[in-house]
């Protein structure tokens, strides 16, 4: 018959002093500690002892006020200095055991006997605490995806990252990029995927600009520019687009489309003179510059401390014309970055701390981190704060969907920044940049923008999510961009935004948002994995039943819904009632 | 080497790259020509050229007005992730 194996349990023993416990024990002034006698512990039979773990020293604390003086602990305490008592006498040590439950129970009561044990602890296994994707910001989800690194598949579609933003509400309201320029300082655009892809991009060739020669707007090869391109028509079909095509040169070696700084400089020169140069009647006036690009790690630049470095020095002929541009009218935006500190690009070497650099934390643009489609940062975004101002990014945008086909998954913070870039396209298209009129400034739409965010990580501004993620949909809500015009009946302030959206159902005409066969989720929308992500956004469906972008805002009235005048008729009755 | 970027002040009103190679005795060899000159502030009559980083040391440091050098960065697309 086989015998029962005895289940031997790891405990720690806190034990007073004595020489031959003080003699192996690792003390607080750094002894070395040779190995543990055997009979250095009294205790009860069947308890091993661990001779290699030795004893450690836990000193006594002297309390600095009387001890008949009751004092409970508190966080808040700044009288938790005690001082350390150093007479090792007055010390307990711990030595490691193993023992059966019948030991145990039997040393507990020696405890309470006032033995040399005092005290018996579990000694539970521990593990390397590895990242754990299952793990959201807001703690365990286990039945959400994994959180979004580089090689993730991709988490949904352009579709739901248009809902998410407000694209229906956008529509309604005609904002929808109209009469806006909406720069794409990339790779270059290839007009012909755009259009294959379902797009209806209009490009302004005359306005655009190659950094290599030969090059010809609008059909350079499939790549990076062509993605943001797209990403800013979720918001902004009818914007502009000026291809900007910057990043044309090839690392030797490699395949990524790499460029400099003075490039840059050029094509932010070119588009200074586009918005102060002369234009034509009905030209768009308003001009948005997308720059989902960067220098990914610090020693790309000057060396620490150096006046001419690029990455925290304002004065850097970049960062200057950065801000000459916005100072002129153009609504600019930057990608955060790559460097996120869960899963962080392979260039950037690992350093993720404060990784927002030069003009991506510019302090007249828009810095944009990324989340995907169910509101969690993607764990490859950078956090701040920025080198050039500390409180970036700024807000986040949606990343990491299926939406251009250019690759797997529309990613990085370069999609985050086009899809927060469309909004303000969109919103550019109700709120034309005016010089006359400042509340249409460049700093007035970030603010705007920032105060409408929808409030993610911790209350407020922090370093993950900025201001908070994109909401088109309170945009669309303003009716004014001026809390000036409260005593305007019709005008609804930034403020009144939250309020206002409590009383949607409330809203004449919102029930006319056409829902038709195409606005329901379909199944092959959610990529991976698709019945989880249908259940977590079966609420966005419920909030934004989509409309494919139309040129017209007509809508048709749900079948069974009461119609505008049907419902005022009702409420004439009710109130004479 | 490595050409870096210098800062000017607007002693001339936009100047034409032999015109600032004048000025500032810069050979051909020395200045990338076919970057010119470049605005980067109108109202403040800055521009920006691109030169070899010695030529940039001695122009900061003799000519009032001048500043840099300033690094000529590289830069890449924040696109899909690499792992």
């Amino acid at each position: 018959m086989a015998t029962k194996r005895k289940e031997m349990r790891n405990i720690i023993l806190e034990v007073s002093y004595s020489d031959a416990v003080m003699s192996s024990a690792m003390t607080i002034d750094g002894s070395d500690a040779p190995p543990l006698a055997s009979d250095a512990v009294t205790t009860v039979p069947g308890v091993a002892i661990d001779p290699d773990f030795g004893a450690v020293e836990l000193p006594t604390m002297i309390e600095p006020f009387e001890e008949d003086v009751p004092r409970e602990f508190s966080p808040f305490d700044l009288n938790l200095g005690a001082s350390i008592d150093e007479d090792h006498q007055h010390s307990t040590f711990l030595v490691r055991a193993q023992c059966g439950d019948a030991e145990l129970e039997k040393l507990v009561k020696s405890c309470a006997n006032g033995g040399q044990v005092q005290g018996v602890y579990a000694d539970p296994e521990i593990q390397v605490c590895d990242f754990d994707p299952n793990l959201d910001d807001e703690g365990p989800a286990s039945a959400a995806p994994p959180r979004i690194c580089p090689g993730s598949p991709p988490l949904g579609t352009d579709r739901h990252v248009a809902a998410r933003i407000g694209v229906p509400w956008l529509r309604r309201r005609r904002m929808n990029g109209a009469g806006t320029y909406m720069a794409i300082v990339d790779t270059g655009i290839n007009l012909a995927h755009l259009r294959s892809r379902g797009r209806n991009p209009i490009l302004d060739v005359s306005r655009s600009w190659m950094a290599r020669p030969g090059d010809v707007a609008g059909r350079l090869p499939v790549g990076h520019g062509t993605m943001v391109a797209y990403d800013t028509m979720i918001a902004a079909p009818r914007a502009t687009l000026l291809d900007i095509a910057l990043l044309r040169s090839t690392r030797s070696g490699g395949s990524v489309m790499a460029g400099l700084l003075s490039d840059a400089i050029r094509a932010y020169v070119h588009l200074y003179r586009i918005i102060r140069g002369p234009h034509r009647p009905g030209a768009p006036r308003s001009l948005v510059v997308n720059n989902s690009w960067g220098m990914f790690h610090e020693s790309w630049d000057f060396p620490r401390n150096h006046p001419g470095r690029y990455m925290d020095n304002n004065r850097h002929p970049f960062n200057r014309i950065v801000g000459v541009l916005s100072h002129a009218g153009a609504d600019i935006l930057f990608a955060a970055g790559n460097c996120g500190r869960e899963c962080p690009d392979g260039r950037c070497r690992g350093a993720t701390r404060s990784g927002i650099y030069g003009a991506n934390s510019h302090p007249q643009a828009l810095s944009v981190a990324g989340v995907d489609v169910l509101k969690r940062r993607v764990g490859y975004s950078t956090s701040g704060p920025g080198r050039l101002m500390f409180m970036k990014p700024d807000l986040c945008g949606y990343t990491h969907f299926r939406g251009s086909g250019v690759y797997a998954a529309d990613g990085g913070t370069s999609a985050a920044c086009p899809v927060v870039a469309g909004v303000v396209g969109a919103l550019r298209s109700r709120f034309p940049y005016n010089p006359a009129d400042y509340r249409t400034s460049p700093a007035a739409i970030r603010n705007l923008l920032t105060r409408t965010a929808e409030d993610r990580g911790n209350v407020g501004f922090d370093f993950d999510y900025g201001w908070g993620i994109i909401n088109g949909r309170r945009l669309a809500l303003l009716r004014s961009l001026s809390v000036m015009q409260a005593s305007d009946e019709a005008a609804t302030s930034i403020d009144e935004v939250a309020d206002v959206e409590a009383l949607l159902d409330n809203i004449e005409g919102l029930e006319e948002v056409p829902e038709t066969q195409d606005d329901t989720w379909a199944a092959s929308d959610a990529v991976a994995p698709a019945t989880v992500l249908e259940d977590q956004v079966e609420t966005v469906q419920a909030e934004a039943p989509w409309s494919e972008p139309e040129e017209t805002t007509e809508t048709v009235p749900r079948k069974g819904a009461a119609t505008t005048k049907e419902r005022k008729s009702r409420k004439r009755t009710a109130a004479h009632a | 080497m490595d050409r870096v970027l210098i800062t000017l002040h607007g002693r001339i009103v936009e100047p034409t790259v032999e015109e600032i190679m004048e000025e500032y005795d810069v050979q051909p060899d020395q200045i990338d020509l076919e970057y010119g000159v470049q605005m980067i502030d109108p109202a403040a009559g800055d521009y920006v050229i691109l030169v070899d980083e010695d030529v940039a040391l001695r122009i900061g440091r003799d000519q009032v007005g001048a500043s840099g050098p300033y690094a000529d960065v590289r830069i890449e697309p924040f696109g899909p992730p690499e792992s």
